[in-house]
């Protein structure tokens, strides 16, 4: 069943093109990928499908309602969670902050029983902490719950992100660029979490050009190129697309 | 008839400071809300003391005027802009603005509280056409700024310096991995607009006196800058017109006591529903 | 959590401070400028909340400091309301301009924003000094009256000292409280990065509107007891310069961090009256100070505080618990 569909969406700026006339459909419970050179549109299609933008026509949707237009926090309630590609870390926040603060969205109390601290907003900050403890052992940062976020590393600071985005109770989550600054071993670790945050039953929508990343951990994939799709596919397809061989490996970009 | 020619030498002042705000927001993204202090400072290094105090023609302290604030710019630049130049906008906003009250203040002990008088070319005499009387200071202005628009154009088409100053405000880093001393243009952008400030404040100092209320002026051109859309050239000059028409205008017609809380009213309504200005460029800026 | 912790013990010893100061103070006139302090206090607190709180810099302090002064001021000398009433009236008058002018404005970002609120302190001016069939004109209001309990008026500047601390203290509270809460969080997550709460389903245009009303809330009080303080207000003094008088405060104390502002706000009611013998000088200097501020000492007094203990743990050999501080 289609969780989020693009349909004929493009985007220009000024006089330059940067998603043409584009078709995805991403299923729910995948783990589907968007990949392509740099500037070929890939991080673009991200800000349409999250309100970050409007598209220039076309339109997306997410569980059969519009987000296209939408302002960006109406869909992330929707279901539809981001993180960025370069990294946009709240530099005063802690870690575990950083988490609760990503599970604001879904709490209830109002601001002046917050301001009287009645019985049900402390048992809303309980539920929240644990809940929060919860995700940052699942990504793995339970025993950094107390720094404050800018002084981790940059790796884990991208952990941190995603566990901020699970933290919304998302359906789907679309991560850029998850590996970027990762060293080896975190990459390759990444590969069993974005593997784990599936088997949560949120869909993985990523977006990435490390080869072996998106190869090992996708189901299917789609190549973009100057902001056109010119395959979909499984992994196996994809590498064998003339094509895609074209736009990766004939312009000197040999990711393996 | 009056109060067009008026609204339009006013408000090509207007223009000119409106400039002035967009080349160092183009250049480094951010707002010297200073601006309308140099022309308060412009106004008084020409008035206060040079014509005044030392006597000279017009021309000569407009260009000692001129040079004087072009290296004030630069020194402010170096203390107001380069120290945070990786730190928040926020941060330069504030110094910018904590810039301004010293110069307000510092202006009150060089030349004192009361306002200085400047006598201008041409004093009060004006020209009679069909019974009415235009200052001839006005047309000076007009004359001025379009003769100082055309070395500009001139300047940023053809001279390598333009050029560089071009590419920085356009994008910065490209510039510089071109090869174009980034952190020497915008101290020479700081410069040019800073004499342009020293320019508006020159030529205004004859129809205002040289006060601080001089410096309410940077205000007008900031309103300038959000009604032709920020960033934009010919944007500034043309909302630099229109701020000066809508406050001759409604200083004759409605009262002169609202006229600054009409252009303030007027300001924040396009801030409010047209933040992208009247030539409607469709860039979202994000200040 | 430390930083609160710092806060709070903070914001005991300055209330007590406080408290201790009047007595010590002969001076006639410096103990009503104590008393103007404390009312800055509650004001600066309000600020604390939208610009140190939620980073947006709000330049139009004095517009909501004149409004809910003539709502105290009119409601009690032309409406013939209590005190109490009048000034639970300027409270929720100024929350409510906090709306009105948020709901447009606050989605503007920056200097668009601090160039709106600058408009709007002006035009408030403009039209308490030219509205005079309801505000007076340029000659004010007067007899505005002083606090009472039952039939105890607040006459004794000393006993109307107290009461402004006891206000003040119990407002301090509920920033701290507000600050720790859930909202507290996503007030810094908005001023941090904006994007970045959007995209986590934070509507940060809402979060920024509750912080400008929570401020008007309270610049409402504390402008509501400077009429009654002062029993006669004039529109001259709400202008520009003293909007960002109280954005110095914040800035002085350290963005975000309510006992800074707090001092902030008393360093700078008093600095103004005892150099007063510098004339122009003392703006100058002012300015170059704040000047100083921004570039050497970003952090304000807050910054130098934390900095100080952090030397001394690192001195007393506890080490780092983590990377940077």
């Amino acid at each position: 069943m289609a969780l989020l569909s693009a349909r004929q969406v493009t985007k220009y700026f000024g006089g330059l093109c940067a998603v043409d006339n584009l078709d995805l459909t991403v299923n729910e419970g995948e783990i589907f990928a968007l990949i392509g050179p740099n500037g070929s549109g890939k991080t673009t299609f991200t800000n349409l499908a999250t309100g970050m933008m409007a598209p220039t026509s076309g339109h997306i949707e997410f569980q059969g309602t519009f987000v296209s237009g939408q302002r960006p926090h109406i869909i992330t309630q929707m279901g539809l969670v981001r993180t960025f590609q370069n990294l946009r870390i709240f530099s005063s926040l802690t870690v575990l902050e950083h988490v609760t603060l990503g599970h604001f969205c879904r709490t209830t109390t109002r601001v002046w029983s917050n301001v009287l601290r009645t019985r049900q907003v402390k048992e809303e900050e309980e539920k929240v902490r644990a809940r929060a403890e919860e995700i940052l052992a699942f990504v793995g940062l339970l025993d950094r719950k107390d720094w404050p976020a800018r002084s981790l590393p940059y790796g884990q600071q991208r952990l941190l992100e995603i566990a901020r985005a699970l933290a919304t109770d998302p359906r789907m989550i679309m991560l850029d660029e998850p590996a970027a600054g990762m060293t080896m071993q975190e990459s390759s670790d990444l590969i069993h979490l974005i593997r784990s945050i599936r088997d949560r039953g949120i869909t993985v929508f990523l977006i990435d050009h490390k080869m072996r990343l998106v190869m090992n951990v996708s189901e299917r994939i789609a190549v973009l190129n100057f902001g056109r799709k010119i395959a979909e596919g499984t992994p196996k397809e994809i590498q064998e697309n003339p094509d895609v061989i074209e736009a990766y490996l004939g312009k000197g970009r040999r990711t393996a | 008839m009056q109060q067009i020619v008026a609204g339009l030498a006013l408000g090509s002042i207007y223009g000119l400071v409106a400039l002035g705000y967009n080349f160092i927001f183009n250049a480094v993204g951010i707002v010297n809300l200073a601006q309308g202090d140099f022309v308060m400072l412009g106004g008084y290094i020409y008035g206060g003391t040079l014509t005044l105090l030392l006597g000279l023609p017009f021309l000569p302290a407009l260009v000692l005027t001129a040079i004087a604030m072009a290296i004030f710019g630069i020194i402010s630049q170096r203390i107001v802009y380069y120290p945070l130049r990786d730190a928040h906008p926020r941060m330069v906003m504030l110094s910018t603005i904590a810039l301004g009250i010293f110069l307000k203040n510092i202006s009150l002990i060089a030349w004192g509280t009361y306002p200085v008088s400047v006598s201008g070319l041409f004093g009060q005499r004006g020209l009679r056409i069909a019974g009415v009387s235009i200052l001839y200071q006005y047309i000076f202005i007009l004359i001025c700024v379009i003769i100082l628009l055309a070395i500009q154009q001139f300047f940023f088409k053809k001279t390598t310096v333009g050029k560089s100053m071009r590419a920085v405000a356009q994008d910065r880093l490209a510039a510089m991995l071109m090869g174009i001393d980034a952190y020497k243009m915008i101290a020479i952008t700081f410069a040019y607009s800073s004499t342009l400030a020293a320019i508006g404040g020159v030529l205004l100092a004859p129809v205002f006196m040289v006060s601080q209320v001089l410096a309410n002026v940077g205000l007008k051109g900031f309103a300038a800058c959000v009604i032709g859309g920020w960033g934009d050239i010919t944007g500034a000059v043309i909302g630099g017109l229109v701020v000066g028409l809508v406050e001759v205008f409604s200083a004759s017609y409605i009262s002169s006591v609202y006229k600054d809380a009409i252009v303030f009213a007027i300001l924040i309504g396009f801030l409010i529903f047209r933040p992208q200005g009247i030539l409607g460029r469709a860039t979202e800026v994000s200040l | 959590m430390g930083n609160s912790r710092l806060r709070n013990i903070c914001l005991v010893i300055i209330f007590v401070l406080l408290a201790c100061a009047e007595p010590l103070i002969t001076s006639r006139f410096y103990k009503f400028v104590l008393a103007l302090a404390v009312i800055n206090v509650i004001m600066v607190t309000g600020l604390h909340v939208i610009f140190g709180l939620t980073g947006q810099i709000f330049m139009g302090m004095a517009g909501f400091w004149g409004i809910g002064s003539y709502i105290l001021a009119l409601a009690t000398t032309k409406m013939g309301l209590g005190f109490w009433p009048a000034l639970i009236l300027s409270s929720v008058g100024v929350g409510f301009m906090g709306v009105v002018l948020g709901i447009p404005t606050l989605r503007l970002k920056g200097y668009y924003l601090s160039i709106t609120t600058i408009g709007f302190g002006e035009i408030t001016r403009f039209i308490l000094m030219n509205w005079s069939a309801v505000t007076g004109g340029v000659f004010g209001v007067f007899n505005i009256p002083r606090p009472h309990f039952g039939g105890f008026v607040l006459t004794n500047d000393a006993h109307f000292y107290y009461f402004s601390l006891a206000l003040a203290a119990i407002l301090a509270v509920v920033a701290a409280i507000l600050e720790d809460s859930k909202y507290g969080t996503a007030f810094k997550g908005v001023r941090d990065d904006e994007l970045a709460a959007d995209a986590i389903g934070i509507d940060s245009t809402g979060i920024k509107v509750m912080a400008f009303v929570t401020c008007g809330l309270f610049v409402g009080i504390g402008a509501g007891l400077y009429s009654s303080l002062l029993t006669y207000i004039s529109p001259e003094v709400f202008t520009l310069e003293e909007s960002f008088r109280f954005v110095t405060m914040v800035l002085v104390g350290g963005i975000g961090f309510l006992p800074g502002a707090i001092v902030g706000a008393v360093v700078l009611t008093f600095l103004p009256e005892m150099l007063r013998f510098l004339q122009a000088w003392y703006l100058a200097i002012y300015g170059l100070i704040v000047l100083g501020i921004v570039i050497y000492q970003p952090g304000g007094i807050a910054g130098a505080l934390q900095g100080f203990l952090e030397r001394r743990r690192l001195a007393r050999g506890e080490g780092k618990q983590y990377g940077t501080a």
